[in-house]
């Protein structure tokens, strides 16, 4: 019996995943499949950030136009550093998303930007239940239809924070921002930054995503964002382009210092009748249970 | 409306659409899992498998569309997560590799693994332990390998030609079992 033989006989007897296992992996992975591409970041420290923007605000100054006029870098570097010069607090987001191919519909999001780092969701996406949610490196709290699933789960990723910033963030680390001006938007006076990114893909498939972010002229909160994707395919020696709208967002953002009051918006409220599914990993430490179970405040 | 299509497909199609790469997840999920678990044991296993989706979602627009099957990529990205808990899996090897000392019949876990197997394979380094069991549990070819290790071809024939001889002669030279720490269980 050869070695190989040996290792596949052994293989032979590993037991394959039960019905939860499979589940609970393809949850995780529609999870994801619901997050827009490029917006997830892990948090950065305050200290971080400020040493970036610092870093960025430098370069700018050696670089600006001469004659006064603005540029993309510059806009955007003032707009993030603006949002992120700020004391530990929450970002209170509400976000209108339409995608093009469904109604419009609202997404709203508290999210601490200190530890311990907690976001806390809830989407009324038309068609589809309605979901409340909050996340936390130690495990998470979902509610739907009537169900409590309080999860403690410690994650590989410690934590992730959208904050508008990172919109800013996004377009400062492209090469290819560019400021195309002032605009108006609902009578609302913003700046209009573009990220069109080039073509990258195989030999036969490319693909483009250009990004549009308005920024408010004044507070710098972000008035709307917009992702394109361009999709050209090589096909019997000719090249096809397929131009796709992905997501267009309206954000309407608020800042809220951090205390015991606004502490209760990260929290999720039972829905009324609901029964609570108590999830517990065995690895999970008598801490993170504490700290999930605490996100949950009954009616 | 995915039936009949190639991995390659459906993943080029998941770039406008990113629903549709569920569908990769239903065809292979299975054998990722049994790879993975195979290697570090059930309790990262559901961990490491679901995470080896999440990322091929990730870099699915770096995918090589000319690569019909989508198995070596993915066997690929569930082996450098592996490597990241190799400490885990060299844990469980010397514990079956201890349990031909302890006797099978006692109270301790039912072994998964070949005691001599595993004392066999605790001789390899963790490449070299990657690239013989993706060979041999994953059943990749030669070129399947070059694709998921990001290797040359004659590179994955010589390294898993000397892999294989070095683990033969592990086996034939039985490792002694006074190498295997103590203390350790699966």
């Amino acid at each position: 019996v050869s070695e190989l033989e040996r290792l596949r006989a052994a293989f032979a007897e590993t037991p394959g995943p039960d019905a939860s296992t499979v589940e609970a992996g393809r949850e995780l992975l529609l999870r994801e499949l619901g997050r827009r591409p490029g917006r997830r970041r892990r948090p950065r420290s305050v200290l971080l950030a400020a040493v970036v923007v610092a870093a960025v605000v430098v370069g700018v100054f050696a670089t600006a136009r001469p004659g006064g006029q603005l540029t993309g870098v510059q806009i955007a570097s003032a707009a993030s550093k603006a949002l992120v010069s700020r004391p530990p607090g929450i970002w209170h987001i509400v976000e209108v998303v339409s995608n093009g191919s469904e109604p419009p519909y609202r997404v709203e999001k508290w999210e601490s930007t200190s530890p311990p780092y907690v976001i806390h969701i809830t989407t009324r996406r038309p068609g589809a239940a309605a979901t409340d949610e909050i996340e936390t490196s130690c495990g998470g709290v979902y509610a739907t239809q009537g169900t409590v699933t309080v999860n403690v789960r410690p994650r590989a990723i410690a934590s992730w924070v959208e904050s508008p910033t990172e919109l800013y963030r996004f377009a400062l680390r492209s090469k290819h921002l560019r400021y195309l001006g002032k605009v108006s938007l609902g009578d609302v006076d913003a700046y209009k930054l573009v990220v069109r990114e080039p073509f990258r893909g195989s030999a036969t498939y490319r693909v483009r995503v250009t990004t549009t972010i308005l920024v408010r002229v004044g507070s710098n909160y972000p008035l709307a964002s917009a992702s394109v994707s361009t999709t050209r395919m090589l096909e019997r020696g000719a090249w096809h382009s397929i131009v796709t709208r992905e997501s267009v967002s309206y954000p309407t953002v608020e800042w809220l210092p951090r205390n015991h009051h606004t502490d209760r918006l990260l929290r999720l409220t039972a829905p009324r009748g609901s029964f609570v599914v108590p999830i517990r990993n065995p690895r999970a430490s008598a801490a993170c249970t504490r700290t999930v179970s605490r996100l949950l405040r009954p009616r | 409306m995915l039936v009949g299509m190639t991995d390659a497909e459906v993943i080029g199609r998941s770039v406008g659409d990113g629903s549709l790469f569920a569908a990769l997840y239903d065809r292979h999920y299975g054998e990722i899992y049994r790879f993975v678990r195979a290697r570090v044991g059930s309790d990262l296993a559901d961990d490491l498998a679901a995470e080896t989706f999440v990322v091929a979602f990730r870099r699915r627009e770096a995918y090589d569309r000319s690569h019909a099957d989508a198995r070596p990529w993915l066997f690929g990205i569930a082996a450098r997560l592996v490597h990241r808990h190799r400490r885990v899996e060299k844990r469980r090897l010397r514990a079956y590799a201890r349990s031909a000392r302890d006797g099978r019949d006692s109270e301790q876990p039912r072994v998964e693994l070949d005691p001599e197997l595993a004392a066999a394979l605790l001789t390899l380094d963790a490449s070299e332990r990657t690239l013989i069991l993706l060979h041999a549990w994953a059943g990749l070819s030669y070129q399947q390998l070059a694709d998921a290790l990001s290797l040359p071809l004659g590179t994955v024939r010589s390294r898993l030609h000397r892999t294989r001889r070095k683990l033969r002669v592990a086996i034939d030279a039985e490792v002694p079992l006074a190498s295997v720490p103590e203390g350790v269980t699966p």
